[in-house]
């Protein structure tokens, strides 16, 4: 039987390979939005790329947190540090992010390129997708082995901003919303 | 050869030679229960791996009896002055790299001397001639063989060390034997300021002594109340600070007087504590906003566009002269 710890460093290895994959060519794309870039048939495939890699990262990503939640223990003594915290947060917001980026470029179509705005929000929401699961990364670095690639930044990974119970519910609820209005209206175009 | 595939060739050439600068887990992967080598996923290649210099002897007794405690105490000599840290220590029941922990072959790890009850522990500071304990609770009648183990780091590649193997008997347990019952877990850790209360599940005894010292100090008594009818309550000593304290039990009844391992209770701060539903709570409505929010900016920026198309379109349409059709 392989145990939570083990199966939580191949799903976070796929996760964190297909995001950061996605991450780059969603950087790309930001390039060409801006015109620095101007090469067509890259530009038509960094699209493909970038949407299949977050895909699949989206797909291991369901995975990688449940064997995280296994491997910390979470279940039998509650969460032991402000590390894992955050690090559940960062990896639901990645998801949410990743989420709403490929919902986006399934309803829109291609021409979410068409325009500068829409294409910087897809490349943007995009690149922060993959940010957030760095940085879950890092925090999963810094928990497990003292130290991370990213300490370099001093990130307050031991600070914890919890809301009340009702502003997550709202929070909840508008984001719910949010999304059913964005699903039908472009449904209905 | 093209360009480009110059380039790739560069940058793969490159990314192939930079692999050694690297080193595996340099903070250690912290205690657990692990097969020698960690099952091999650190340092899967043996041939990247150096040979520690340290000495490792385990002193435990030769027999001991089913389902007794017994102590595994662990010496390490000859540590080199430059050494990684932390250090990693292992007692296996052999040097497979697979199901080769003391569990693997039926023995129960009752405390180890950071407070917990894994086979595999990580120190700091550590110098030559300092010893670390398992206190394990023996299987079923039987010859077993153990092993320990250091893992260290070190000029960028993991040392690796073994001991020789050592042999311990487990014999039938004599009738009338005082001793403890094989239900018994004892408390291996604790906060600071919290006074430490348990049973002493034991057998075939009618007096119980329990003594307990700080750092290996000197032994004082606790406070045992009860008798061997009712059972008999332990009571440890409150710690004001994070400490380490070690107790042990001496079981008097028809048999022979029996005196129990030194058991470890790490005493710490406070844990960190939180609500569990609301970090949860919070998660889901973290993903459900950032996913709304992606999914109504490009749909709010897709209408402002398409009603400027539809604007674009009526103002290149000619208005329709002449009033009606």
């Amino acid at each position: 039987m392989v145990s939570a710890g083990t199966l939580h460093v191949v799903t976070t290895e796929l996760v964190v390979g297909t995001f950061a994959l996605a991450g780059l060519c969603f950087g790309l794309k930001l390039l060409y939005g801006f015109k620095i870039l101007s090469n067509d048939k890259a530009n038509d495939a960094l699209d493909s790329i970038a949407h299949g890699a977050l895909l699949f990262g989206l797909l291991s990503l369901p995975f990688a947190i449940l064997s995280g939640i296994n491997s910390a223990n979470v279940n039998d003594g509650g969460f032991m540090s402000a590390i894992l915290v955050n690090k559940l947060w960062l990896s639901f917001a990645g998801f949410g992010l990743a989420i709403g980026v490929l919902v986006s470029r399934w309803k829109v179509g291609s021409s979410i390129w068409a325009e500068t705005k829409t294409s910087l929000i897809q490349s943007s929401f995009g690149m922060a997708a993959c940010g957030a699961i760095l940085l879950t990364a890092s925090a999963g670095g810094r928990f497990a082995r003292g130290e991370s690639l990213l300490d370099m930044l001093h990130l307050p990974y031991d600070l914890i901003l919890l809301m009340p119970i009702w502003l997550s519910v709202l929070l909840l609820l508008s984001g719910l919303t949010n999304l059913v209005i964005g699903i039908r209206a472009n449904s209905s175009q | 050869m093209s360009l480009i595939r110059i380039k790739a060739t560069l940058v793969l050439c490159i990314l192939l030679l930079s692999t050694n600068l690297g080193a595996a887990e340099p903070g250690g992967v912290a205690d657990g229960t692990f097969d020698m080598q960690c099952g091999g996923a650190c340092h899967g290649d043996s041939d990247q791996n150096a040979t520690s210099s340290a000495s490792l002897t385990l002193l435990t007794e030769s027999n001991i009896y089913a389902g007794q405690a017994t102590t595994f105490t662990l010496q390490v000599d000859q540590l080199t002055t430059s050494i990684y840290e932390p250090i990693g220590l292992f007692l296996l029941s052999d040097t497979t790299g697979y199901r080769d922990t003391p569990q693997d072959i039926g023995w129960q790890i009752l405390s180890d001397s950071n407070g917990a009850v894994n086979n595999y522990i990580e120190i700091s500071g550590f110098t030559n001639g300092d010893t670390i304990e398992w206190v394990l609770r023996a299987p079923e009648v039987g010859n077993y063989t153990f092993f320990a183990s250091i893992h260290h780091g070190g000029n960028g590649v993991p040392h690796f060390g073994i001991s020789q193997a050592y042999s311990v008997e487990v014999l039938p347990i004599p009738d009338n034997l005082p001793r403890l019952s094989t239900d018994f877990m004892p408390v291996v850790s604790r906060q600071v300021g919290q006074q430490t209360n348990f049973q002493l599940l034991v057998e075939d005894t009618d007096n119980v002594t329990v003594e307990w010292r700080l750092d290996g100090g000197i032994a004082n008594q606790a406070n045992v109340t009860g008798d061997s009818v009712n059972g008999f309550m332990v009571e440890l000593p409150t710690a004001n600070q994070p400490s380490t304290m070690q107790w042990r039990a001496i079981l008097d009844g028809e048999g022979p007087q029996q005196t129990t391992p030194w058991f470890t209770l790490v005493s710490n701060e406070q844990g960190f504590s939180i609500d569990t539903t609301a970090v949860y709570l919070q998660a889901i409505s973290v993903l459900l906003f950032f996913a709304g929010l992606t999914v109504l900016l490009q749909t709010r920026n897709k209408t402002t566009s398409n009603a400027k198309a539809e604007k674009t379109f009526d103002e290149i349409q000619p208005p329709v002269q002449g009033g009606e059709l």
